[in-house]
């Protein structure tokens, strides 16, 4: 359904004044050849921590934001190269979900507004009450019952958990194929998480959905998602089966991070692998392998050369100099 | 949108033994930064305490004038605010604003604050030398660190972190966790831990205050109340919670939302949402009681519902 | 139930509905302020005696009517001016022109100021910088000899006074709607919009417009007192137009007779509490206003 090849996305950066009249950029690259497949009707799962890359990655596949170089094939047409007509049209197939409940909906304007915008810009239907069975559907799938009240409603009147079943509706109402969820629950409170992760998986059986889910909690990726790639500074590191890649890690920061997500039982001992530093800024990338000078097993060849994407067994590909030895 | 009084902490006691860490659980909105801030007695205008007690080394803080409060905070409480590290003044070296919190309650002279700075600095595990960098050239790990120096600049006996490691990297988390609990140790600290992120409690607390809706749902040791948890909310919060553990499966999630303060529902706060509610749950408002050595529950049933469970 | 779906939904909405609903809303805060309260009386008033001149005022403006520098007497509640023009009836007319200006000019100066400010905002780059040297270039000149050039340029004629105003004055709603265009491009709100398909027009009309419109009212308002007091004051200085007596001119009538320094305060001060009054009204309702339309600024 969703094919993405060795897509880039390089944002230039002029370094301080002499970048006013030099004309040498320097590039952040701020997602460098990421690749990967998702089938119809599945959940894929994007996962990676603050400046992983991830969010720019959804953003260019929805041609949000302008991409360096690669593919991105939907419906066999690649959105990265269509004319803004035909990507506009398109548009109706892919929807996104943004994580903030409070901002991605516009203040002004009443759910009913809301939900409507996206038909009226479209013009896919051609009567108000069709129109309006649409909306009320939408407030249905999303259990905004009754859809009447909720219908007058402005986005100050309801909850956070609320106002993100009305940007869901809102990615519903034009019938898409791919949805795209840029953490959608990460400012939700706890107890209304698994709702919200619920309804999504309702939706997904119920209209055969496909997902693209964007997150950095890995509790969150192993519930809702059938596939994961986990990307640290712009770059792939590992791609997996979601069961397979947090049961049997094989890349180092894949490793480290499981080892480091808190659980909610206290009795549980847990081995911690220790990481040092922090991710370091896209201005400053490290050369070869851009884990590097984090990793407790990195070696010379590791500082020179980048590692490869390469497949371990089955659909399992991991960029590390030593895959083989990580395979359990 | 109405206006109203919101009861935001009803009936809150817990204690805070020395040298332990306390986890404050609980979702947006439950009062648990409330309740901390009344300790510190910083509620901001047009929050009142209107009745109990909070008694620290015998002495009663709600009576305390604010002057006397003065005196008490940062030298026998301090706080880490949420998002605090990102508050850092950005034109001031950090060691001067760690510094200057040592001048403003000690009355010492600025260059004896600066070397117990770097002292600090040492003790939060950043190195010393870093006093006289700017807020930018530190990681978000590292600022939290700042903070935390800050707040031990006065030496206090009891630190209360509000989220303090929700804003960080996953690696990062498990690495200021793990300061707090060293300091814990080698400084008989005593730590208030509020957050909304239960596996983060279950990891470093040794006991864990659930609250809901301005009220405490369950209180009592980590292990009893994560493993044998009462309280109906306690355990649908548990449960429910997704995790890279365990087995994998739809949860069933809690209906409803979160009240609104301002008109909380009628007898248990919880009782809307709760599958177990009945008549009296929609009258009468259980008060918290024990359980067990270390476990106390307000639930009208609590016993009740443990065989239905 | 399809059938039922649809009556349901038909009753309640449409876009007209949630207007009046937002206005109402509006007027149940603006109607608590008291200082909102003033103004809008003083505002109303000064309008209905500029829509009921010709019924109020008992001379024609015009019209030479009694000795000149009669003194205030039951005939000539404020007496005449140097050629016998009743003063009364001059300040009363005098309402129309300068309400006029100040109206007209204003929404001239916010107009522009507001188009040249999303554009510039929305769509950046090299428009942006261009637009915003233009508007660096009127701001740099010094506005009151730049708009005594121009009035001397133009010749007078009361609209080529609201001409001169506007020029001058658009170059702070400008930026200031820039600045918010600005904000507003970036919040997620307006990526939705794009992520539905809008055009960007779309996006400007329905996204930015309505969440900078507050923005634009107040200074408004503000524009509006601008407008008169640059209206006032160029009049005065004898760039106005003495066919349209707005009471800047009746000012400078005054001034020309002597009145200051022969103590006709009959003749200067009318005018003067006129213009003083009209602008606080304005600046009342601009106050009450922006204390609803910007939360942050509600008492708590």
């Amino acid at each position: 359904m969703l094919s993405v090849e060795n897509l880039s996305v390089w944002f230039p950066a002029r370094s301080g004044v002499s970048g006013i009249f030099t004309r040498k950029e320097q590039w952040i690259r701020a997602v460098d050849s990421v690749s990967f497949d998702v089938r119809k009707g599945e959940v894929m799962c994007l996962a990676g921590e603050s400046g992983s890359g991830k969010t720019t990655t959804a953003r260019a596949i929805l041609a949000l934001t302008r991409a360096k170089s690669g593919s991105v094939k939907f419906v066999g047409k690649d959105i990265l190269s269509l004319p803004k007509a035909e990507l506009r049209k398109l548009r109706c197939k892919m929807q996104i979900i943004f994580q903030d409940p409070y901002e991605s909906i516009d203040p002004r304007m009443s759910v009913l507004e809301i939900l409507t915008e996206p038909l009226e810009v479209n013009k896919v239907t051609r009567s108000r009450r069709e129109r309006e069975r649409r909306v009320h559907k939408a407030l249905e799938d999303v259990r905004l019952l009754p859809p009447l009240e909720f219908a007058r409603r402005f986005p100050h009147e309801l909850s956070g958990g609320q106002r993100q079943r009305v940007a869901i509706a809102r990615g519903l109402v034009l019938q898409p194929e791919l949805l795209v969820a840029d953490e959608p629950v990460s400012m939700l409170d706890a107890s209304i998480r698994v709702q919200i992760l619920n309804l999504l998986l309702d939706l997904r059986e119920e209209y055969d959905l496909t997902f693209l889910y964007i997150t950095h909690d890995l509790a969150q990726a192993r519930y809702i998602g059938n596939d994961i790639v986990i990307m640290y500074l712009g770059q792939m590191m590992e791609r997996g089966s979601v069961e397979d890649v947090v049961a049997k890690p094989v890349h180092p920061y894949t490793r480290a991070l499981i080892s480091n997500v808190p659980v909610p039982d206290p009795t549980l001992k847990r081995d911690r692998i220790a990481v040092k530093g922090e991710t370091p800024s896209a201005l400053d990338m490290p050369s070869g392998c851009r884990f590097h000078p984090r990793c407790p097993h990195a070696t010379e060849v590791c500082k020179t050369k980048e590692p490869e994407f390469l497949q371990v067994n089955g659909d399992r590909y991991s960029a590390c100099h030593f895959n083989d030895r990580w395979v359990a | 949108m109405h206006e109203g009084v919101a009861r935001a902490v009803e009936n809150v006691s817990f204690t805070l033994k020395e040298g332990e860490m306390l986890g404050l659980a609980g979702e947006s909105g439950c009062g648990k930064t409330t309740t901390a801030l009344s300790i510190m007695r910083l509620l901001p205008p047009g929050g009142r305490i209107l009745n109990g007690e909070i008694i620290v080394d015998n002495e009663d803080l709600v009576k305390k004038t604010d002057r006397e409060m003065k005196d008490i905070r940062w030298k026998k409480i301090s706080i880490v605010f949420q998002g605090a590290m990102n508050a850092l003044n950005p034109v001031i070296r950090v060691g001067e604003q760690v510094a200057e919190a040592i001048v403003e309650k000690e009355k010492v002279a600025k260059t004896e604050a600066l070397r117990r700075a770097r002292l600090l600095f040492e003790l939060v595990g950043l190195d010393s030398s870093r006093v006289s960098d700017y807020p930018h050239e530190f990681s978000g790990g590292m600022r939290q660190r700042v903070m935390i120096a800050m707040a031990l600049a006065c030496d206090p006996r009891i630190v209360i972190a509000d989220e303090p490691v929700t804003a960080l990297d996953v690696v990062v988390q498990t690495r200021i966790l793990e300061l707090l609990k060293e300091l814990q140790r080698k400084l008989s600290l005593s730590v208030i831990l509020i957050t909304h992120d239960l596996s983060v409690i279950a990891e470093t607390c040794d006991r864990v205050a659930i609250m809901y809706a301005g009220k405490i749902a369950e209180l009592g040791n980590v292990v009893d109340v994560y493993k044998d948890s009462w309280h109906p909310y306690t355990e649908a919060l548990i449960t429910a919670f997704p995790s890279i553990a365990g087995e994998k499966r739809r949860f069933r999630s809690i209906p409803g939302d979160p009240p609104d303060l301002t008109s909380p529902p009628s007898g248990c706060r919880f009782h809307p949402r709760c599958p177990f509610q009945d008549e009296t749950c929609r009258t009468r408002d259980p008060e918290l009681r024990k359980i067990g050595p270390d476990h106390y529950v307000s639930c009208n049933y609590g016993e009740k519902l443990r065989k239905d469970i | 139930m399809a059938a039922q779906v649809s009556t349901e939904l038909e009753i309640t909405e449409d876009r007209f509905w949630v207007y009046r609903r937002k206005l109402r809303d509006f007027w149940k805060l603006y109607r608590r302020s008291v200082l909102g309260r003033i103004g809008l009386v003083i505002v109303l008033s000064f309008v209905t005696v500029a829509i009921a001149a010709p019924w109020i005022a008992p001379y024609d403006p015009f019209a030479f009517v009694g000795d000149p520098f009669l003194k205030p007497s039951p005939s000539h509640i404020l007496g005449t001016d140097q050629v016998g023009r009743d003063i009364f009836s001059r300040v009363i007319y005098g309402t129309r022109i300068s309400l006029l200006v100040g109206l007209v000019a204003s929404a001239m100066t916010i107009g522009l100021g507001t188009v040249i400010g999303l554009v510039s905002g929305y769509l950046g780059g090299s428009v942006d910088n261009l637009l915003m040297r233009v508007t660096d270039l009127f701001i740099i000149l010094p506005a009151l000899p730049l708009m005594l050039i121009m009035a001397s340029i133009l010749g007078k004629g009361i609209i080529n006074i609201i001409i001169v105003i506007s020029v001058i004055g658009w170059t702070a709603t400008a930026r200031m709607v820039r600045s918010q265009t600005l904000s507003l491009k970036e919040r997620p709100f307006t990526e939705a919009s794009r992520a539905i398909g809008s055009t960007d027009l779309h996006t400007i009309g329905r996204h930015i417009v309505p969440n900078v419109f507050p923005l634009v009212f107040a200074n408004g308002m503000i524009a509006i007192v601008d407008a008169v007091l640059s209206e006032a004051g160029l009049s005065f200085l004898g760039f106005g137009d003495p066919s349209s007596p707005s009471w800047g001119m009746v000012l400078y009538f005054a001034d020309r007779a002597g009145a200051t320094v022969n103590g006709y305060w009959w003749y200067i001060v009318p005018p003067g509490l006129c213009i003083m009054f009209l602008v606080m009204g304005f600046a009342f309702i601009s106050y009450s206003t922006d204390q609803i339309l910007n939360p942050r600024l509600r008492r708590r």
